[in-house]
């Protein structure tokens, strides 16, 4: 029974059930969504990449909604984190080029979007905040891929890259997923969540 | 000990009008009791107030006092309820939640898998047993805890008459054995009339309107009950027959003439492949005929809804027939499930298809909602169409003109290779030979540690007979070309060493998981992140639920895929099509994913997930599976700090 008292409160026991569960599955979803886009976007995605990757790039911000989602979902610190790293999860589970390392690109994602509330006191949540926490999210995942992938392009090759990554952040997954958010919240399935009650 | 409801009160956030309201009733021990109602009573609500999980859950205003003592709630889809991978992991949840030690878990598992005749291999995944067998494992996860009150919620409404029988001689077994006391929400509720004491019947605003003895609730409400559509014993064919008249009565045109289609029934146990063999007949006719000739009903009935209205699914002549007209202007997703199931009947009946295929049309409908649904199927057959269904619903084979049954296929055996990579292992391992890699400074150093590496990995994989994943080898070459001539031409001095060395590292830091890993087991990593890293638990068990529903979302989306290609609504051409399609389809699925959450979050509720001590504080979950960490995984991690170390040593010569 010590155990039980031992148990020091942490920020996750502020989460009610449906907030830990519904983000997870979220994140598990877009995960799927990613992998379907198989057929029909990533072939395009892959031809503009091949020839000149930077511009590659402005797809980045897809593989971070979850995180953007997740924080606008539920409001509390972790949020943002916990969507990421189980996205990059999921990627690993259907099969990804770079494997496990796929979890840094999580982190340096979640993390990204997490500072972003943060500074904001999980207190605002509007578009400009969520794009914020995009932009910052990117350019955290592009200074992983220059140091891991991407360390010889000269500068201004790296800065079309930068830009490319942090415009891509900034839209699909920070003003793309608000208004993915917004869009649920307007079908009323989201009544259990602050951002559901009208 | 007795059950006390006093003025109990639900209402949703948001809602304008409670679920329940002003609920009041007593249930002694051993009292089982049915709650009867219209759809929408609120049944389920009172089951979830009296689990507990619906105060925890924090989605609803409750007011009012419940007192009962500990109790175990089952609920009506075991494959959308589940919580764990196999079939022990899945018994176990609850006893986890409750904070029992490992040892005694399994002992416990063990005991009620028993209790259920549950005789599986605790090892089995839970994909690979039947949907009875599935729910009573559900009910076993449930006795681990010895509950002193059952809350069934359609327990066996999924399931075919064989193994509902088995489900109930199951729950009646522990009744027996234990006096614990019975609430059962159930709409074919006659079989669980012999051990039913007493009788609730809450109307469509929530509010109970009669109890008392089984018998005499059952004979003074009869008339009202028959009017709400509930399936009260003895009447059903004379019932149905009416209805169905009365239904194609409303059609006029095509009642009196022969019929020139045909209805075709699938029907076998639960999870014997009835939907995959109705899935292989779409893909069929997909590939033989026009998209307009085929309508479809998929068992998510939700998924076929792409209109954001009720009037943009179906038009109005089509909502008439299926009694909808009312919902209009609503939104689909504010309709019920039997709602959703009649609306997407509708919008596959809109375009008069040829072929009709639906899967389990008629779960969980009450009578009047069923007369309409199969009235729907007899007169689509009337017209000539091809009906094809799969269905465990014996009221509606008088219907039907061929019958084929479908048996389930061999079980699988599950065996699984004794040496594997841990989860944990292999992305500690590439973590470290990412980061560590970035000190590398010229090709001598990195070769040497890569060609340590190899020789490493591949002979453990040679030794193991064991070879990763051969599907991302393309990709991965293709990856790793890209790297090294990218980093050539978009460079400011080419140099083809430079873009080598950059290319190579990348191949350092894949290598291990392209040569040893098949696939990651989401539930082993669960277990080592919670254990060995000791990351909360919570988060950690949510995320391996959601892994959990991977499979089936990717269902959705497949589903999701076809119902829109029927539907003419799928991409043309162009980038602006092709970002539009995927927006749709995201937002589609994420409806899915949050449709699945919620009932995932109710069935975790409802084993404990939530469990509080006395003072409030959350009680530390135990673990059922101990984390794995082998001496293959050791050896593994030994060898890639050796190889940078190598790496590091020979670079600096």
């Amino acid at each position: 029974m010590n155990q039980v008292q031992n148990n020091k409160p942490s920020v996750w026991a502020k989460w009610r059930t449906i907030d830990l569960v519904t983000v997870a599955i979220i994140a598990v979803a877009l995960g799927v969504a990613f992998w379907g886009y198989d057929t029909f976007v990533w072939p395009w995605v892959s031809a503009i990449t091949a020839g000149y990757p930077p511009v590659g790039e402005l797809q980045l911000g897809v593989w971070i909604l979850p995180a953007v989602i997740g924080a606008l979902l539920v409001r509390k610190p972790g949020a943002a984190l916990l969507a990421e790293l189980i996205a990059a999860n999921v990627e690993l589970l259907l099969g990804n080029t770079w494997g496990p390392t796929v979890m840094i690109s999580g982190l340096c994602q979640g993390v990204g979007v997490e500072v972003v509330f943060l500074i904001f006191a999980y207190k605002r949540f509007g578009p400009m905040v969520a794009a914020l926490g995009g932009a910052l999210s990117a350019l955290f995942e592009v200074i992983y891929e220059f140091y891991s992938y991407v360390p010889d392009y000269s500068v201004a090759n790296k800065t079309v890259y930068l830009v490319a990554g942090i415009l891509s952040g900034a839209l699909i997954s920070g003003l793309g997923g608000w208004a993915l958010l917004r869009s649920l919240a307007s079908t009323g399935v989201l009544g259990a969540f602050a951002v559901g009650r009208r | 000990m007795t059950i006390v409801v006093e003025n109990l009160t639900v209402k949703p956030f948001g809602a304008d009008s409670p679920i329940l309201n002003d609920v009041s009733f007593q249930a002694a021990q051993g009292q089982h009791t049915l709650v009867l109602g219209p759809s929408g009573a609120g049944k389920s609500t009172l089951l979830l107030a009296l689990s507990g999980a619906l105060q925890s859950l924090e989605t609803t205003q409750i007011w009012g006092t419940i007192e009962s003592p500990a109790a175990g709630l089952l609920l009506q889809n075991a494959m959308d309820a589940a919580v764990g991978e196999t079939v022990f992991r899945d018994a176990a949840f609850g006893a986890e939640s409750a904070a029992i030690p490992r040892l005694q878990i399994s002992q416990l598992v063990a005991t009620a898998l028993a209790q259920v005749a549950i005789a599986i291999e605790g090892q089995r995944p839970i994909t690979q047993v039947s949907g009875g067998e599935l729910q009573r494992v559900c009910l076993a996860g449930l006795l681990t805890l010895q509950p002193q009150v059952l809350l069934l919620d359609e327990p066996t409404s999924m399931l075919d008459d064989a193994a509902a029988g088995e489900v109930r001689a199951a729950v009646s077994g522990y009744l027996e054995i234990s006096g614990a006391t019975a609430i059962i929400a159930e709409h074919l509720f006659e079989p669980w009339l012999p051990i039913a004491k007493q009788i609730l019947v809450l109307d469509q605003t929530g509010r109970l309107v009669d109890s008392g003895a089984t018998e005499q609730v059952l004979s003074q409400q009869a008339e009202r009950l028959a009017e709400w559509g509930l399936w009260l014993p003895g009447s059903h064919p004379r019932v149905l027959a009416e209805r169905i008249e009365a239904a194609n009565d409303q059609a006029q045109d095509t009642s009196s003439q022969e019929p020139r289609g045909k209805i075709t029934a699938l029907v076998g146990p639960s999870g014997a492949g009835k939907s995959t063999r109705l899935q292989a007949r779409l893909s069929e006719l997909l590939a033989a005929v026009p998209a307009t000739q085929i309508g479809w009903v998929p068992q998510n009935a939700a998924l076929a809804l792409t209109g954001n209205t009720v009037l943009k699914n179906a038009p109005e002549e089509w909502l008439e027939r299926v009694r909808l007209s009312a919902h209009a202007s609503q939104q689909p997703q504010q309709l019920s499930g039997g709602e959703q199931r009649r609306l997407a009947l509708a919008a596959a009946l809109k375009k008069q298809p040829r072929y009709l295929l639906l899967d389990e049309p008629t779960v969980g409908l009450d009578t009047k909602n069923w007369a309409i649904v199969a009235g729907q199927l007899v007169q689509a057959r009337n017209a000539g169409a091809e009906v094809l269904l799969a269905t465990h619903d014996a009221h509606l084979l008088p219907l039907v003109d061929e019958v084929i049954r479908v048996e389930p296929v061999k079980r699988l055996t599950v065996s699984r290779a004794p040496h594997s990579v841990s989860p944990l292992a292999v992305v500690a391992v590439s973590m470290l030979l990412l980061v560590g890699s970035l000190r590398f400074t010229n090709l001598i150093g990195l070769g040497a540690a890569l060609a340590f590496e190899l020789a490493i990995y591949l002979g453990t994989a040679l030794r193991l007979k064991r070879w990763g994943n051969p599907k991302v080898l393309f990709p991965v070459a293709i990856g790793l070309g890209s790297i090294f001539l990218t980093n050539w031409w978009l460079s400011s001095q080419p140099d083809l060493a430079r873009a080598a060395f950059d290319a190579l590292r990348a191949a350092y830091f894949v290598l291990p998981s392209v040569l040893l890993v098949e696939t990651i087991q989401a539930s082993v990593f669960g277990d080592q992140l919670g254990q060995i890293l000791r990351l909360p638990a919570r988060p950690v068990v949510a995320a391996m639920v959601a892994i959990g529903r991977l499979e089936r979302l990717q269902s959705s989306w497949r589903t999701l895929a076809i119902v829109r290609s029927l539907q003419g609504l799928t991409y043309k051409s162009g980038p602006m099509s092709r970002i539009r399609e995927a927006a749709a389809m995201t937002l589609a699925l994420t409806l899915d994913a949050i449709r699945a959450a919620q009932t995932a979050s109710v069935a975790m509720e409802a084993r404990g997930f939530n469990n509080r001590d006395s003072a409030g504080r959350l009680i530390k979950r135990t673990w059922a599976v101990a984390a794995k960490w082998g001496r293959l995984d050791g050896w593994l991690t030994a060898a890639a700090v050796a190889s940078l170390l190598l790496g590091f040593t020979l670079g600096r010569l």
